[in-house]
């Protein structure tokens, strides 16, 4: 499913019936609500898995670009 | 009498105007927190995100296998390396876009850097070469074979 698409409509939702799109959000995300956490709890949480998995990556991907530049 | 119901009828229109507006608004779902789209927002760089670690430990495994081919089969190193070099170059990229949209940043066209990482492999295959053993093909099948996955869901973020 394209996953911009059931954004929108989640958006478009939100208007409407903001828990079932708290429920569609935690279904789609692979970071799921907590019991009764808060829109700001869960955003705060979000955006620190966000970076952590940057950092990793990044760490990661630099190791590779490091090992494979040319005459290395 | 006429003139006084023509001179309070705009002021009697505006009055019920205002009230019906203030009913409707008050009839509205407004309960929705402001931050949701924000989550929303959020929920697709985290996306995002585990695609470029799904892309950066495709190739960590990807490099590996070369790495351990390098004295057994020099020409495939030889020609790997620099594809691996373009990919990873290219998830930095995305990395770092994707960083800046989570600052807000507007400008920051992450989707378009997620399939610039899908390209950077090119149209050919790289686990296809004339390995001197036979048998190398599979191990260089299994050590890309997380890469060119994560590849495909990096040009899924159109």
């Amino acid at each position: 499913m394209n996953k911009d698409l059931l954004a929108t409509l989640l958006v478009l939702l939100a208007q409407y019936s903001p828990q079932l799109v708290k429920d569609g959000i935690d279904l789609i995300t692979g970071l799921p609500r907590q019991a009764g956490e808060d829109d700001t709890s869960y955003l705060a949480r979000l955006e620190a898995d966000i970076t952590q998995k940057l950092d990793t990556a990044q760490k990661k991907t630099q190791q590779v670009v490091d090992d494979t530049k040319p005459g290395s | 009498m006429l003139k006084k119901a023509k001179y309070w009828a705009p002021v009697v229109i505006m009055i019920v105007g205002a009230i019906t507006l203030f009913l409707c608004q008050g009839c509205r779902h407004n309960n929705n927190p402001n931050n949701v789209p924000a989550i929303t927002q959020a929920m697709t760089l985290d996306d995002a995100a585990n695609t470029v670690n799904l892309v950066a430990d495709g190739l960590v495994a990807a490099n590996d296998i070369v790495n351990k081919l390098e004295t057994t089969e020099p020409d495939y190193y030889a020609k790997a390396k620099p594809v691996l070099n373009r990919i990873a170059q290219a998830n930095l990229a995305a990395i770092n876009t994707i960083r800046l949209a989570q600052q807000g940043n507007t400008a920051a066209n992450w989707r378009q850097a997620m399939l610039n990482v899908s390209i950077a492999l090119g149209s050919q295959d790289p686990t296809a070469f004339g390995f001197k053993n036979p048998s190398t093909q599979a191990l260089v099948k299994a050590g890309w074979a997380t890469l060119i996955t994560a590849l495909q869901l990096a040009g899924g973020a159109r």
